[in-house]
């Protein structure tokens, strides 16, 4: 049941109907989704914590009507790829406030048959490639925030990978927000991966400045028969933003998605993950890492659908919350009547280093068939004592020893990010955040060399 | 391994239509006030029993709370609603003098209880029970009185405990599950009819079991009863409950509250082995077993333990919780669920950690056959001031059939750093290894089964008194039988 507060017509942003549908162009073929998501908006309204998947994200500080529609801006190129990890080799593409900056990415053209870049343009020049998937990977049945980018919606990253290429260089896909003040960006992601094609995704938000912007983003990801996508998302986003990323992934016979998600930084951050795996031999890897302190709030939403026999899954997702931090966590593992031989796990571990902080885990599992194999597990707690004690024994003192254990807690996630540079951005992300002591970080850091 | 869907051996197929042993009906005499829910039948049911006034101002306050509620959607279970208009919410059956001795009980009554393998008899009972056995809406019988009384245990009937000990029925009556609770709770703090209520005076430790049988008999009829336990300082109790009821097409509403007190250094044992009117192979019929139950570890080092064994009804819904107030207190719940057929449960627990050092465990066991849907739904809550609160939970389901669904949901919040939180759940089937390793050894299949499912529940078996256990592992194979293939 479904009892909003927020009456949707009252969502100002919808004011940029009329403007948004009048600039789209060649790209108006887009407007019945457009026009149904508008609507589902307006009927629904916005979630509010009296809805069952939005009880604990605290949404009531998010005002939607607060932000404003972003501007064009230029960027100073220098300070751009000063905000990019360092030594990635990735081929990166550059949005602000949600839209595509050309001339701050790398050309595309290195990069056919496939093709990488705006959304926008993918609309006009490619709509046959995107019509079969835009809007229908993502049910926005409870996230009428992801409705309100598909209503929206101006530009984004679509990516197209043919039958049988392997990107051998990452995509980093770098989404800046804040640039134009208090804004609220609605980044899109399309990835369409035909048969047995193979890329790696990096997605990276990054604040610019210290506004308190509102950064609303959708992916949806096709992975056609035994395609492999390995997607790594971060968000550093600035001190007090918002952060909803909703994202979507179907899965045909023997694909592979594995998505490890770095929330580090920001106000309020919340991601839905569903995976749909509907090809048998299909197999999805979610993982993620919260690193969060005083006043941050991080949700992780996750649902995993075998739909058809033969088809594996694993979560792990990892918190730790300091300060008055507040952590939430909802797995759910779905399988279908009839689908047997299914292999699912799901592991949610939080570590709390303060008693300000308040952890809510809800791991889930709907299971119609048989002969599965399915299991979930949650702990929550402090550092093992016994672990410290052995630490402080070998004359390590206990601050070094904590600090070291709880970058161990955090390092097992941060070990399954594919790409090394990308690995080590994140990590330097984590300590900035972490309670840990300049002196013992360098020992730490050392550590991190060596990964 | 093996196809997914085997040919169901046909002996065993004709096992698992075994009836429902309980479904008889017993013609007795009954005073049956009309159907329908309104402040003139609670005034009625009130006058009936004599209630004091303040009662009746607990029922009618209730009433008006109830009235702006709605019945909650959230369970995982799917159902018509109940049309609360219809039931009928007092059927007694027609005594016409007082009674002296339970030599007087109607004999058909005594008829009915014997069937249901309950003696009232006193010198017939094999161990040390004391029993209370309500019948549709009252209470008709209370065993072993004397003995109690010598205690200064207070056990009887809740109608009998409002006439006599009414500083206590007052005192708790609605402290643990307050009538604002939930639609159901509510409902029964309304309507409520008759139960038991017991408590334990300081440092006496009850010799006896103590249990109560609740039988539904009339058609058309809702049970609700309430069960008040309290145990004072440094007193132990261990306490039961059985149920059954007819087979018949409709289905029928039990919505019973349950509320436990643990003072400082008590501790309560309840044990329930649930067995109302499944409904039929097709999903016909059955109890609608919508039950509100609390424990409160009101003092320091208390400790409420929660047994239970579910394999009636056709919709449970249920979730025994323990608050835990004081200190060091220790809450526990050891379940098993079944489902077969059509049945549908959506059980679990709810351990509230308020005060320093407390512990709870949760062992949950999930059985699905058939059609059956079987949820744990459980919330384990660390409240800032729970420094050092520990709690483990495990749940784990088992899928019999390939038409079944195991679910678990359980919510997880802790708001201290010392406290210790863990939570494990499997979902799987009878695996092939352990079947083939059975009957290589020249086990029968049946028998094979029927011994993998007892020791999955094996845990939960051992936490319930010894003549519970054996009459839950006759239910579960009963129940079973034939819905593995």
């Amino acid at each position: 049941m479904n009892r909003s507060a927020t009456n949707g017509s009252a969502v100002a942003a919808l004011d940029r109907f009329a403007d948004v549908v009048n600039s789209l162009g060649e790209a108006r073929w887009t407007l019945p989704a457009r026009e149904a998501a508008r609507d589902h908006v307006m009927n629904k309204g916005l979630p509010t914590p009296r809805d069952e998947a939005w009880r604990f994200a605290n949404i009531r500080s998010l005002d939607p009507n607060a932000f404003t529609t972003p501007t064009a801006v230029q960027l100073d190129r220098g300070r751009v790829d000063e905000l990019a990890p360092r030594e990635l080799h990735a081929h990166q593409l550059v949005f602000v406030d949600g839209r595509f900056q050309p001339e701050l990415s790398a050309s595309a053209a290195v990069l056919a048959p496939a093709i990488v870049g705006s959304l926008r343009q993918a609309w006009q020049d490619h709509r046959e490639l995107v019509e079969p998937y835009f809007d229908r990977i993502l049910n926005y049945h409870d996230n009428a925030y992801a409705a309100l980018n598909t209503s929206l919606v101006e530009d984004g990253l679509f990516v197209y990978v043919p039958r049988g290429v392997v990107l051998d260089r990452p995509l980093h896909a770098m989404f800046i927000g804040g640039a134009s003040g208090e804004t609220m960006s609605l980044p899109r992601i399309l990835v369409v991966m035909e048969e047995s094609s193979q890329a790696t995704l990096l997605e990276d938000y990054v604040g610019w400045g210290e506004h308190r912007y509102f950064t609303n983003a959708v992916t949806e990801v096709q992975l056609r028969a035994n395609a492999n996508l390995r997607h790594v998302r971060w968000s550093h986003e600035s001190e007090g933003a918002f952060h909803l990323g909703s994202l979507a992934c179907r899965q045909d016979r023997d694909s592979h998605y594995a998505a490890h998600s770095f929330a580090v930084r920001g106000g309020l951050t919340r991601n839905d993950a569903v995976a749909e795996l509907a090809g048998t031999g299909a197999e999805c890897q979610l993982s993620g890492l919260v690193v969060a302190g005083e006043n941050q709030l991080v949700d992780n939403h996750t649902e995993i659908r075998h739909l058809v026999s033969h088809t594996n899954s694993q979560q792990h997702y990892r918190y730790i919350l300091d300060g008055r931090a507040r952590g939430v966590f909802a797995g759910m593992v779905h399988v279908a009547p009839d689908a047997q031989k299914i292999d699912a796990q799901q592991n949610n571990e939080n570590l709390l280093l303060s008693d300000g902080a308040t952890m809510n885990t809800i791991p889930q599992l709907e299971i119609y068939a048989d002969d599965v194999k399915c299991s979930h597990g949650a702990t929550l707690g402090q550092l093992d004592s016994a672990q410290l004690f052995y630490m402080r024994s070998r004359g390590i003192d206990e601050k070094t020893a904590r600090n070291l254990l709880t970058y161990a807690f955090a390092s097992e996630i941060m070990e399954a990010v594919p790409v090394l540079a990308a690995r080590a951005a994140i990590a330097s992300m984590v300590f900035d955040q972490l309670p840990l002591d300049a002196l013992e970080t360098d020992l730490v850091r050392e550590g991190v060399g060596h990964a | 391994m093996a196809e997914p869907t085997k040919p169901i051996d046909p002996s065993i197929e004709e096992l698992a239509s075994r009836e429902y042993q309980y479904g008889f009906v017993t013609d007795i005499e009954s005073d049956t006030v009309p159907p329908g829910l309104s402040e003139k039948i609670i005034r009625h049911i009130s006058a009936m029993k004599n209630e004091p006034e303040w009662l009746l101002e607990f029922r009618l306050k209730s009433l008006r709370h109830f009235l702006t509620m709605t019945e909650p959607t959230w369970p995982h279970v799917t159902y018509e609603p109940v049309d609360l208009q219809s039931i009928s919410y007092y059927s007694a059956p027609k005594q016409k003098k007082q009674l002296d001795s339970l030599d007087e009980v109607d004999p058909k009554l005594r008829e009915t209880f014997d069937k249901l393998g309950i003696s009232m008899d006193e010198q017939k009972r094999l161990t040390g029970v004391a029993m209370d056995i309500v019948f549709d809406s009252v209470s008709v019988a209370t065993t072993f009185k004397d003995k109690l009384d010598d205690l200064g245990i207070i056990f009887s009937s809740f109608s009998e405990a409002v006439k006599n000990h009414p500083e206590l029925v007052r005192k708790y009556l609605g402290s643990v599950v307050p009538p604002t609770d939930n639609f159901y709770a509510a409902l029964n703090s309304a309507v409520f009819t008759d139960g038991s209520f017991a408590y334990i005076p300081k440092g006496v430790r009850c010799p006896v079991e103590l249990s109560t049988y609740f039988r539904i008999n009339s058609a058309g009829t809702g049970q609700f009863e309430r069960t008040l336990l309290v145990a004072d300082e440094s007193s132990y109790v261990s306490y039961l409950e059985g149920c059954t009821a007819p087979m018949r097409d409709e289905n029928q509403l039990h919505a019973a509250v349950v509320e436990l007190v643990a003072l400082e250094d008590a501790e309560i044992k309840y044990s329930t082995v649930q067995n109302w009117y499944p409904g039929d192979a097709e999903g016909k019929g059955g109890i609608y077993n919508f039950v509100t139950k609390r424990g409160a570890c009101r003092g320091d080092r208390s400790k409420i333990s929660w047994t239970q064994v579910e394999t009636g009804s056709a919709i449970t819904w249920k979730y025994p919780s323990c608050i835990l107030q004081g200190d060091d207190s220790v809450g526990e719940f050891y379940s098993v669920a079944l489902t077969n057929n059509y049945q549908q449960a959506d059980t679990g627990t709810k351990m509230v950690h308020l005060g320093k050092n407390t512990r709870s465990t949760i062992i949950s066991k999930g059985i699905s056959a058939g059609h059956g849907q079987n949820s744990y739904r459980g919330l384990v809550k660390i409240a800032k001031g729970a420094t050092g609160a520990r709690n483990y939970s495990q749940c784990d389901s088992l899928l019999l059939g390939d038409k079944c669904g195991a679910h678990t949901f359980p919510y997880i919040e802790s708001k201290n750093a010392s406290a210790q939180v863990e939570h494990e759940a499997t979902t799987s089937k009878i695996s092939d290894d352990q079947m083939f390793y059975c009957r290589q050894r020249g086990i029968g299949e049946e028998d094979a089964v029927s011994m993998i499912v007892n020791g999955f529940c094996k845990e939960v078996f051992r936490e319930l008194p010894m003549e519970f256990a054996v009459e839950a592992q006759n239910l579960l194979s009963v129940s079973l039988e034939g819905s593995v293939g």
